[in-house]
């Protein structure tokens, strides 16, 4: 009887490995893992894929979905241990990261053909070749809350223009403390501060790298006068992290927030009331416009054992219907294809509009392998400065030369 | 009884998960501390004591181990009196004791995560702390608890407190029931007071359970992660930074699992050596009754 059920189990056990791996031949699977979890967001990506799928018959694609808390580490573990998937999402931060360490596919001569026809490509170049495609991207504006404005006295729909105009309307803002304050400013958690100080940093001219991004030029009386402005900035405010400042922002306490595309969403979703607007985030008197930009990117894992059925279908994602399909289930997010923001569908949202605007003006982080240190010393410097610990000169000076040991 | 054979083989699964997901990582996280590992790549060079140079002019691994140790020092002794307090509380007859009971020990259930991100709303700006702090006229800090530098950790650790309590609790609850009744009889005939027989009678009973309850929250502390990961990232400027915290920042974002091993060790050395001083102290081994 024991030896019954014993070969019976054995028998199950034969079955299931069979039936898992039962395939046909000639098919290629890819592996492609990404992001789009969202119930809204995850069907139009699943739609064009099976059109995908349908137009080149042979190609079979598994989606694998992670999430932003642990995504990151789970590709950095299956690069360890050579489970990589075949085509995968990266945020425009995390390529170098990995392009620098040579685990993806350099694809030259495919991406130079329609390089002109898609923005934002810095991000997935390493010492010259291009290792990703830019797929969906987003950059940060300043939201402004209407109501609070006309509260103190300002014109809701003339937001600031200038540094000046902006300090100034926080302060007006911030008098009505504890019901609200001015100015959400970013509080030391990682990999988010430098994001918010940058635009301002990069509105005046500063420059973090030289040319050569071999040394820093973070120390420049620009970004002095950057960092200075930030710290008045953060003092007509509240400082809170980025989860509790959008909570702050839909509950109406805060006046001006740098955010990015998850806020508007979020808020023309569930709090169509909020009096809300969007602006380019203010410039200082004689310098350019300014923000943080950062993105989906699509690469291939060097040990993809297709890598033309997976640059077609890479190729086939960031396709300008492909992806404006995408990004309109998304709500906020802007094709990396040129000419989208003539869809109607951004034309028709004024806010939309004023993201699209301020992607012209945005920069990514410096493409280098360091940048995750660099990152660190300039919130350490924020930071610093944020808490009176240092001088804005102090501080970025200190930084230049961490910096500088960093890249030699 | 049974065979050993059977009994090996009915201990093989947890034999199995012991050397692949304990065992293995420990060995190889040891051996990597003395190496440079790209994870990305897998490529291994060997650098010898490097790492652990490193580590001690690192100036954040003191600033880390300053307060991984300011928290453990902080938090042990008032989680472990309050919870013999809370012990002996929810010992005698009181009404409703067995709502107590499971009302402290209810934290120690409860997720983590989901005890940080609550405690994020009670420590901000407008939160409900700062409202307590203002009915009693303190001056409560102007950032908010948990962004200004000197009340960050503390605000951690009284959470900490606050979450680990009902767990020692339950332990010392057990050891005062294993207490014999008898001896109690017998201080009462002799005539002994409450505090009398407390110090006399149930205190050596409970040394045993004082040092595991000791030890495993030493251990436990100095492992903190959870807390500072969901509530602070390490900041405001470093004043969160905790040992498991920097490993999590050099492995998982920096990619130097070399050097994230070589703390990781570091930690655990420093976990033994306050565990074999513990044992020292309260006299490993030794009965209640000496």
């Amino acid at each position: 009887m024991k030896k019954i059920t014993f070969i019976y189990l054995i028998f199950c056990s034969i079955l299931l490995i069979f039936s898992c791996s039962q395939q046909k031949k000639n098919e290629v699977v890819l592996d492609f893992w990404q992001f789009w979890t969202d119930p809204q967001v995850k069907p139009a990506l699943v739609e064009i894929i099976g059109d995908f799928e349908k137009e080149n018959p042979g190609i079979k694609v598994k989606l694998t979905d992670l999430t932003w808390s642990e995504g990151h580490d789970k590709i950095v573990v299956a690069f360890a241990s050579g489970t990589t998937p075949d085509v995968l999402e990266l945020g425009s931060d995390w390529v170098p990261e990995f392009s620098s360490e040579g685990v993806l596919l350099d694809v030259p001569s495919e991406a130079e053909k329609i390089q002109n026809d898609f923005l934002m490509w810095e991000p997935a170049i390493y010492q010259g070749k291009i290792y990703g495609f830019p797929w969906v991207l987003d950059t940060r504006v300043l939201f402004y809350n209407k109501n609070l404005m006309k509260k103190v006295g300002l014109d809701p729909e003339k937001p600031p223009l200038t540094w000046d105009e902006l300090l100034s309307y926080c302060k007006k803002i911030n008098h009505l403390k504890p019901q609200a304050y001015g100015f959400g400013a970013n509080s030391a958690e990682r990999h988010r501060l430098y994001k918010k100080f940058l635009p301002f940093f990069w509105g005046n001219g500063g420059k973090i790298l030289s040319d050569d991004q071999k040394t820093s030029e973070i120390n420049s009386s620009a970004g002095k006068e950057a960092l200075e402005f930030y710290k008045k900035l953060a003092e007509q405010g509240t400082i809170d992290n980025q989860r509790m400042l959008d909570e702050g922002f839909k509950q109406g306490k805060i006046g001006f927030l740098i955010s990015g595309g998850w806020l508007l969403n979020d808020i023309q979703k569930n709090l169509p009331n909020l009096n809300l607007g969007v602006c380019l985030i203010p410039k200082p008197e004689k310098g350019n416009f300014s923000s943080f930009a950062g993105g989906e990117f699509l690469v291939i894992s060097k040990r993809c054992k297709n890598p033309d059925a997976a640059l077609k279908f890479v190729q086939y994602l960031i396709r300008k219907d492909n992806s404006l399909k995408l990004c309109k289930a998304i709500g906020s997010a802007i094709p990396s294809a040129k000419g989208s923001e003539l869809d109607p569908y951004y034309q028709n949202n004024k806010n939309l509009l004023v993201f699209q605007e301020q992607l012209r003006y945005s920069q990514t982080s410096p493409a280098v392998p360091q940048w995750v240190y660099i990152e660190e010393i300039i919130e350490k410097a924020v930071e610093r400065v944020m808490y009176d610990k240092k001088t804005p000169s102090q501080a970025l000076d200190e930084a230049k030369m961490e910096i500088d040991k960093i890249l030699k | 009884m049974p065979k050993p054979k059977t009994t090996f083989i009915f201990l093989l699964p947890w034999i199995i998960i012991l050397l692949l997901f304990w065992l293995f990582p420990l060995i190889y996280s040891f051996i990597l501390s003395f190496a440079k590992y790209s994870i990305l790549t897998g490529e291994v060079e060997w650098i010898g004591l490097a790492n652990y140079f490193k580590l001690l002019q690192d100036p954040d691994f003191w600033i880390a181990l300053k307060n991984t140790s300011f928290f453990v020092l902080g938090t042990i002794p008032f989680t472990t009196i309050l919870a013999l307090v809370l012990a002996i509380l929810v010992n005698q007859k009181i009404p409703l004791r067995g709502f107590f009971r499971a009302g402290y020990f209810v934290p120690s259930i409860t997720s983590l995560v989901v005890i940080a991100l609550v405690f994020t709303h009670l420590y901000a700006r407008d939160g409900y702390f700062d409202f307590l702090f203002k009915l009693l006229n303190l001056s409560s800090p102007e950032k908010g608890f948990l962004f200004s530098e000197k009340t960050a950790l503390l605000s951690i650790m009284l959470m900490d407190v606050w979450v680990s309590v009902g767990y020692y609790m339950l332990l010392f609850l057990a050891a005062l029931q294993a207490v014999p009744l008898e001896l109690y009889e017998i201080s009462d005939t002799f005539g002994a007071n409450f505090w009398q027989k407390f110090r006399f009678v149930t205190l050596p009973h409970l040394k045993p359970m004082f040092l595991f309850v000791i030890l495993i929250n030493t251990i436990k502390s100095f492992q903190i992660f959870i807390e500072v990961f969901v509530m602070t990232k390490g900041g405001p400027l470093n004043s969160t930074l905790t040992m498991v915290y920097l490993v999590y920042e050099q492995g998982l974002h920096k990619f130097n699992f070399g050097y994230a091993s070589a703390i990781a060790y570091c930690l655990f050395f420093i976990i033994m050596v306050f565990s074999l001083l513990q044992m020292k102290a309260f006299g490993l081994g030794k009965g209640i009754e000496d």
